[in-house]
């Protein structure tokens, strides 16, 4: 394994605002306990029978989101941008006081988001219940009359929901409210959004177009419309298991359930984080992504992909301390990441384990949480199981079940894929200074 | 590794016309794309202009291809179209080059159909998933997975068989410059060897019309009728949106000429920053978006004076126009260079491509650079005294450029500049 790379980039601070609570260490928790975080989906304008399970933020942590974001911000913002912002709060508070004496001009910002919950279904909802519309009788038949009433003025259609729908909305309202006037940009892609974002936070940071730099992902499935097309695609799980639906590569298997969340990590040079005195929590080495499987590039290719990652950094697959697989639940996505690992590890024996039934499918915020458990799998030198697997899938690759694996634990590799096609890889490594 | 990177190729679809030969010569020639429109089946709306693609002219130039016939969004079908003119443009075949060539594109917000919101409300006037799954024959077949924000960006690599990365940028109307500014800073630092970049948007529908006129941003005047954007002048109200799309093919000056390809310019620097200000007004100094110019001039290694022209954000709102004035002549104040610099508003011809706008801008920026040429911008009559440079008014004007800097910048306060180089071939 490459050492002392001189732009080696570290993380100093994480945030966590996801179903199993705030903070990394309570996802942590919840995986060493096989504790799922998944409960019954609720929502104040959408009743489903169909959609089952969600992977919910607790209530008061919600509401905590909110208090975080100053009050002249709150009308522009959605539930998990104010989550997106506590989140940010609590990894530079993390990152140390010192982190604050870099200028706003040298912060940079990079952000992954979930397509907007705004535009959607509750919002068109809301207008119409507040123009007072009995739309039953005159779905798809009247319609300009119940656009009319419903989008005719700011009474009724809400004069910043335009704003709340721009997917760059996390990225503005962490800025403002946190003071972050530096290189930027945000993502949208499902989990690849935050593998992009953290490539160009390593290469701005890399490249001195700042000097530290926040990685934000943040998002939430819960769009009716969104749900739907899931839905309609065969993506989600019936949720016959109740809060155990989501069953990673398990024969059993019937979809994925989707959740929200936010993390935010806060990224900067080693040695700036020494000369600082901050305590480096985890080295990022890259990531990759790639369009997959509708592309023409199967399996194979994408173990290839991640190869060569690996290879960028000095390491082959039977280096690393662990692989955090993506897990999805569904039986297409996990027989395809299978055959993956088959080809990447080829009886290695390199442990592989996911998070994904504990907290869900998060979307922009998935990869940047399993990058957040990487401190923990460092200093507890285990690897905890697949919840609810009994039985390995192949018998080629360590796929972690019963209990957890007691190992030294140095690096971390952990796989990503999207609903819209694309397959990624995160690799980072335990930092030298701990 | 530090690589020059340069154009290759180029491919638009907007109100101006159908390829980039036609919205250039529309450009320099001082045609509109912006006419009288209605918002289907809404004719109270009070926005009455627009610049939409003339969707005969597509359906006539398009209707063999049977890709771009598939139910999708209007903006991905732009995207793939302008995507498909750009790569062919460049003489570019990716299939050789596995995992070295990738796609980078600027998207906003989903379209959304009405019927389709309507079909998700349920008999008690809220939205029910077991409603709108029973009437799912009725929905819009592009909704659901197909209108993901990153829609756009799979298709492009899935069609084209890019293999590299493919970014989905979403940072509103910098959109496009930001994809197009992180694949400049990709191919320059060795990650790939081309990246085909750009934008695509259609905020033409109910819904996001609805929303952007709430928060003021069109102009509902009807004062000066297909005139109405009118960037820099006094009597300015608002944004004319647009719709369309623009994509560039960019690569690494050996990999051009490795391959004898032709080169347009050089794209030379970018540059991005946050206002951190307030998330529907820019900076009253426009000190973002003079950091944005600053840094994209400083990563391109270009003097402030090397400057020739400057294609403007020039948005025709209230509150930009003066602001960007202002920032341009902070950047630009040693020897008082902003008196000599063309400024342009490309705007006032295409409209606002919205998350497009700076892929469309930066194709007319680099033209500029190779033709000598700097189109005009429409509709100047009543000079603004806070808005006191030389914006090219009515006329294009024949001079050589041979820096020039393209703006864009976002609602949130977010801000993108590109610096674009003549090249020697």
């Amino acid at each position: 394994m490459s050492s002392d790379i001189p732009d080696a980039i570290v993380v100093t601070g994480i945030g966590a605002v996801l179903p199993t609570g705030r903070g990394p260490e309570a996802l942590w928790t919840a995986w060493r306990e096989a504790r799922p975080a998944l409960s019954p989906y609720r929502d104040p304008y959408v009743r489903s029978r169909r959609i089952t399970q969600f992977g919910h933020v607790p209530d008061e942590l919600q509401k905590l989101g909110r208090d975080s974001v100053p009050h002249k911000l709150r009308k522009f913002g959605t539930p998990f941008t104010f989550n997106a912002v506590l989140a940010a709060q609590d990894a530079q508070r993390q990152a140390g006081e010192s982190w604050e004496a870099i200028p706003e001009e040298r912060r940079g910002l990079y952000v992954a988001q979930d397509d907007s919950t705004d535009l959607g279904a509750a919002a068109f909802t809301k207008a119409l219940d507040k123009a007072r519309t009995d739309s039953s009788a005159q779905v798809g038949a009247d319609l300009q009359r119940v656009v009319a009433e419903a989008f005719g003025n700011a009474a009724t259609f809400n004069p910043f929901t335009v704003i709340r729908a721009l997917n760059n909305n996390t990225l503005a309202l962490v800025s403002i409210a946190e003071r972050f006037r530096g290189d930027c940009a945000a993502f949208v892609q499902d989990a690849g959004a935050a593998l992009s974002a953290l490539q160009r936070a390593l290469f701005s940071l890399r490249n001195g177009h700042c000097d530290t730099a926040l990685v934000v992902g943040a998002g939430s499935y819960n769009e009716a419309l969104k749900l739907a097309g899931l839905y309609r695609a065969g993506q989600l799980s019936a949720g016959g298991h109740g809060r155990d639906s989501l069953r990673s590569f398990a024969p059993d298997r019937d979809g994925t359930v989707v959740g929200e969340g936010a993390v935010a990590l806060v990224l900067e040079r080693a040695e700036d984080a020494v000369a600082r005195g901050a305590r480096p929590l985890v080295e990022v080495l890259g990531t990759r992504l790639r369009p997959a499987l509708d592309g023409g590039v199967g399996p194979a290719d994408l173990a290839e992909s991640a190869r060569t990652l690996l290879a960028a950094h000095g390491m082959t697959p039977d280096m690393l301390g662990a692989v955090l697989a993506d897990g999805k639940g569904t039986v297409h996505h996990d027989t395809a990441e299978i055959e993956l690992l088959r080809t990447l590890l080829k009886d290695s024996r390199v442990p592989v384990s996911s998070v994904r039934p504990i907290v869900g499918t998060l979307g922009a915020a998935g990869p940047l949480a399993e990058l957040a458990l990487a401190p923990d799998l460092f200093a507890a030198g285990e690897l905890p199981p697949i919840a609810h697997l009994s039985m390995s899938p192949d018998e080629g690759t360590d796929f972690v079940t019963g209990s957890a694996r007691k190992r030294r634990i140095d690096s971390v590799l952990s796989l990503h894929s999207t609903f819209n096609g694309f397959a990624g890889a995160l690799l980072a490594k335990r930092p030298h200074t701990i | 590794m530090t690589r020059r990177v340069v154009v290759t190729g180029l491919g638009a679809v907007c109100g101006l016309g159908l390829d980039w030969q036609t919205m250039w010569d529309g450009l320099c020639q001082g045609r509109s794309a912006i006419r009288a429109w209605r918002l289907p089946g809404v004719d109270d709306f009070p926005v009455r202009y627009a610049a939409p693609v003339d969707d005969e002219a597509f359906a006539e130039r398009y209707g063999a291809d049977e890709e771009l016939n598939r139910p999708m969004e209007r903006r991905a079908r732009f995207g793939l179209a302008a995507a498909g003119q750009a790569l062919a443009d460049a003489g570019f075949d990716a299939s050789g080059t596995p995992g070295r060539v990738g796609t980078a594109v600027g998207s906003g917000v989903p379209e959304r159909d009405p019927h389709e919101l309507l079909h998700a409300v349920s008999e008690d006037g809220r939205p029910s998933w077991q409603t709108l799954y029973a009437r799912r024959a009725g929905l819009n077949p592009a909704s659901g997975l197909l209108c993901t924000n990153d829609a756009l960006a799979a298709s492009i690599a899935r069609r084209h068989r890019l293999r590299g990365p493919a970014l989905n940028f979403s940072t509103a109307c910098a959109g496009a410059a930001h994809a197009i500014g992180h694949g400049l800073r990709m191919i320059r630092r060795g990650e790939v060897d081309a990246m085909l970049v750009g934008g695509a948007d259609s905020v033409l529908n109910l819904p996001t019309m609805t929303g952007l006129h709430l928060l003021g941003a069109p102009s509902t005047s009807e004062l000066f009728g297909d005139r109405l954007c009118r960037a820099f002048d006094r009597d300015r109200s608002g944004l004319v949106a647009a719709e369309g799309a623009a994509m560039l093919v960019l690569e690494s000056e050996e990999s051009a000429r490795r391959r004898g390809a032709r080169v347009y310019a050089e794209l030379a620097g970018f540059g991005s920053s946050l206002d951190a200000h307030q998330v529907t007004a820019p900076h009253p100094e426009g000190k973002g978006a003079a950091l944005a110019m600053s840094r994209a001039l400083a990563d391109a290694g270009v003097a402030p004076e090397q400057v020739d022209c400057v294609n403007a954000h020039g948005t025709s709102t209230p509150l930009n126009d003066p602001i960007e004035t202002r920032a341009i002549k902070d950047v630009f104040a040693s020897g008082e260079h902003y008196r000599k610099l063309a400024v342009t508003a490309n705007k006032t011809m295409l409209g606002h491509l919205i998350a497009a706008a700076g892929a469309p801008e930066l194709i007319a920026t680099v033209l500029s650079v190779r033709d000598g040429v700097v189109p005009p911008t429409l509709n100047l009559e009543n000079p603004d005294p806070a808005c006191d440079l030389d914006y090219v008014p009515d006329k294009a004007r024949y001079r050589e450029v041979s820096v020039a800097v393209s703006n864009s910048f976002g609602f949130g306060g977010l801000n993108a500049s590109l610096v674009v180089r003549g090249h020697e071939q």
